[in-house]
């Protein structure tokens, strides 16, 4: 694994640091290097698994107590979130292939006996699919799994992704909104803002449209599971991805828009500079080359808020992040 | 307290935004009438701040009335003190109902009652910026005129002094007075520099405000000198940090405008230590509000910053009986600073250090109580963290050595805590109760001594629990 910075000491390019040098290179607090160690111990990183190391970590309360709440409740509703996705995706499902003639209810599943009804219906659609009983449970729960964080469509609780991109809405056009107002120093930054984040949105929703295509198709979804298994978990991922590093810019914003003027423009810039601008590649043609332009002005920000020889901690450069990195959770 | 309005207040805000708007702008009204009693303006000041979040979305158009319209060009420098007194270049909004009954009594009653129905018929939407300030040119060299007559004839001997400020019910009402006539002599250029001047807080000072500072000064010093205190007032009002107004004073110079800033080190210094010195005597009463300790840590670094500002102007000077005040507010903040971040949380620490270092590592149970032991850790961070925060500037205000002991004795309590818990940590410990016994431990140490020390208990602790 490698961690990518750009303009380091002053450059142009982009370093690759191998992940095991991370902590050769950069001072790192006590929770950062905890961090560093849960991540290197994950099979796989991928922004679930990151933020399964993220959550761990803080819970264990090295950031401090605060951020071991925050912690622990945001693990609390990643397993409701589980939980509502899983029997919600069964709700769609017998709808679906019952032809709405029955439909799933919490309560029934919250008794024995509705449990045991929940899966009678899905013996018999498994049946009606031509499918072993113990191979649609099977699918219904790897499915399931895959879509936690996602959900099926019109659930009346989001799950994570959903609500994420709910706030990443409103982010964006309350900073929108303020860069049409202001006068001051990053009022077009915040313009931009606005616009990737408007164009980000779009992409994961064209990704979420076709995940919940299988959904309505459960038919199929179920009948060609392997196959189909695989699409659902590279959507559901790629969401994941461009989703990725929105939430603390959104934290960031939301726990400074009654900070004064002069604060809050600060805070813009820095959100700017830490903008995750979707690769270009993920967006349709007639996009790019507003893309490229974000990219290279991006890139200049970044490079002229770089301070020299700032590798210590501070404590109060430490507290200031464990705040935003709380509210992200 | 029994007459505390908070109860009524929280309800209040409740009920903000459901307010209709006529009512709310009449309520308004209201109680910025009742502001002007002297006994009720502090609490009227706390009930407009609870109404600010509405205020700032309708901006009811306020009726302007002759009162306000005097108040309009020292607007920047009103402010609400704690208790009766009044910091220099800072006017008490309490003063200025006995400067309006003087200036009632002393003006050409037949000029003012002109001034009164000429605003009064002045519809509303007639009240542009320019009409008030056209408005306002004149009526404020009227009022200046009849409020200098008064100053004149009181400074004429003791006993007249005496007379007027006992009329005025206070000597800070005086002082104040004094200050409002100097404000509305030079109205318009301080008009003028209030319109063109950065909102504050003004972190940085553009050039833009530069220009506009400039300008100010001279038009002042074409009356006189001594009015260059009006347009300091202002500044100092409205920079985020007031000990950047000597910066001020160097980019004028740089600027090549030097020679319109003769009296203004003095002033400002003067004006800096005074407001500084007024702030802290809030300090007791912050402590009931703060939402913790590090937030009055940081609040009196900054007072201990302008301070030094504050002295940087005085050593440019070199008045020594200014330098002597300066040591002495920073003595009273030492003191303050002693009782409010040292030892206001010294018994409290004792207590959570006894508790820390009392509590049993091994025998895990369900009993525990996480909320409380939530509410413990939260208490320690901000023990430390506010210690180091004072440790920052300590030395300037001689707490250097109490502050350092006091980290000391945190940091001995928790490598004893250290000590006990690898002492019983193995691989039969409860792994979750194990860590999060060290990674509190870890966390509190890591704020009083860095990330090398606590991770590297962090690590033996987990090497431990991993039985190697």
């Amino acid at each position: 694994m490698e961690v990518l910075v750009p303009g380091l000491s002053g450059s142009q390019g982009v370093y690759v640091i191998p992940w095991r040098g991370l902590r050769d290179m950069f001072k790192m607090t006590v929770h950062d290097r905890a961090l560093h160690e849960e991540i290197e111990g994950l099979e796989e990183a991928t922004p679930q698994s990151v933020r399964g190391a993220v959550l761990n970590v803080a819970a264990g309360g090295l950031a401090g107590p605060k951020a071991r709440e925050a912690a622990l409740i945001a693990q609390q509703k990643e397993e409701d979130d589980k939980l509502r996705a899983g029997f919600h995706l069964i709700g769609a499902v017998v709808e679906n292939l019952s032809g709405s003639a029955l439909q799933v209810t919490l309560n029934e599943v919250a008794t024995e006996e509705g449990q045991r009804e929940v899966r009678n219906i899905l013996n018999r659609i498994a049946d009606h699919l031509g499918l072993p009983a113990s191979t649609m449970h099977d699918r219904m729960d790897a499915w399931a799994g895959v879509i936690a964080n996602i959900g099926v469509p019109n659930m009346p609780n989001k799950c994570r992704v959903r609500r994420a991109m709910d706030s990443i809405q409103t982010f964006s056009e309350t900073i929108g909104i303020w860069g049409d107002q202001t006068f001051t120093a990053n009022k077009d930054n915040g313009r931009v803002i606005n616009s990737i984040a408007f164009e980000t949105l779009g992409v994961i929703n064209t990704y979420l449209a076709t995940l919940d295509k299988f959904t309505e198709m459960s038919g199929d979804t179920l009948k060609n599971w392997p196959k189909a298994g695989e699409n659902v978990a590279a959507l559901a991922q790629k969401a994941e991805w461009l989703l990725d590093g929105w939430d603390s810019l959104v934290a960031l914003w939301d726990s400074s828009v009654d900070e004064p003027a002069h604060v809050l423009d600060t805070v813009v810039g820095d959100i700017f500079r830490l903008l995750p601008l979707a690769p270009r590649d993920e967006l349709d043609t007639r996009r790019r080359e507003r893309w490229a332009e974000f990219e290279k002005s991006i890139n200049m920000a970044q490079k002229n808020a770089e301070r020299k020889g700032s590798s210590s901690i501070d404590l109060d450069a430490m507290l200031r992040l464990e705040k935003t990195k709380y509210r992200a959770l | 307290m029994s007459d505390s309005p908070a109860g009524g207040l929280d309800a209040l805000q409740e009920h903000l935004f459901r307010i209709p708007e006529q009512e709310f702008n009449a309520l308004v009204q209201e109680l910025e009438q009742r502001r002007l009693n002297e006994a009720r303006a502090n609490k009227i000041a706390l009930i407009m701040r609870f109404l600010r979040p509405r205020l700032a979305i309708l901006k009811p158009r306020r009726r302007m009335t002759l009162l306000r319209m005097m108040c309009t060009p020292f607007e920047d420098i009103l402010y609400n003190p704690g208790s009766p007194r009044k910091a220099i270049g800072k006017i008490p909004r309490n003063a200025l109902k006995s400067v309006w009954d003087l200036l009632v009594e002393n003006a050409d009653a037949n000029r003012l009652r002109q001034f009164e129905e000429q605003l009064a018929a002045m519809p509303m939407e007639e009240q542009t910026k320019d009409a008030m300030l056209e408005f306002g040119r004149e009526f404020w060299q009227f009022c200046a005129y009849a409020l200098r007559g008064v100053i004149v004839v009181a400074e004429g001997s003791t006993r007249l002094r005496r007379e007027l400020i006992d009329k005025m019910g206070d000597d800070n009402h005086f002082a104040s007075l004094k200050e409002v006539v100097s404000m509305l002599e030079v109205a318009e250029p301080i008009m003028t520099l209030r319109d063109n001047l950065s909102q504050g807080p003004i972190d940085v000072v553009s050039n833009r405000d530069l220009d506009a500072i400039i300008s100010a000064f001279t038009a002042v010093n074409a009356q006189g000198p001594n009015y260059q205190e009006c347009v300091i007032y202002v500044i100092l009002a409205r920079l985020a940090d007031m000990a950047s107004i000597t910066d001020v004073f160097q980019r004028i110079d740089d600027a090549g405008a030097g020679s319109v800033i003769t009296h203004v080190s003095d002033t400002a210094a003067q004006a800096m230590v005074s407001q500084i010195e007024d702030q802290i005597k809030d300090m007791d009463d912050d402590i009931e509000v703060a939402p913790d300790r590090e937030t009055l840590a940081r609040q009196a670094g900054d007072y201990v910053g302008t301070l030094a500002g504050a002295a940087k102007a005085i050593g440019q000077t070199g008045s020594r009986q200014q330098s002597r005040r300066v040591g002495q507010v920073r003595g009273e903040l030492a003191d303050k600073v002693r009782l409010n971040v040292l030892q206001e949380g010294d018994e409290a620490t004792a207590a959570l250090l006894t508790t820390l270092l009392a509590a049993s590592f091994s025998d895990f149970d369900d009993d525990d109580d996480p909320a409380a032991e939530q509410e413990m850790l939260e208490k320690m961070q901000d023990r430390i963290v506010s210690l180091r925060v004072a440790e920052r500037y300590a030395d300037d205000i001689g707490l250097g050595g109490e502050v350092e002991q006091r980290l000391a004795d945190i940091e001995t309590g928790l490598s004893k805590r250290a000590d006990k818990l690898l002492g019983t940590l193995n691989i039969g410990s409860n792994r979750s109760k194990a860590e999060a016994d060290l990674n509190s431990t870890v966390r509190l140490l890591e704020l009083i001594a860095g990330p090398e020390s606590a991770d590297e208990l962090r690590l033996k602790g987990l090497r431990l629990l991993d039985g190697e």
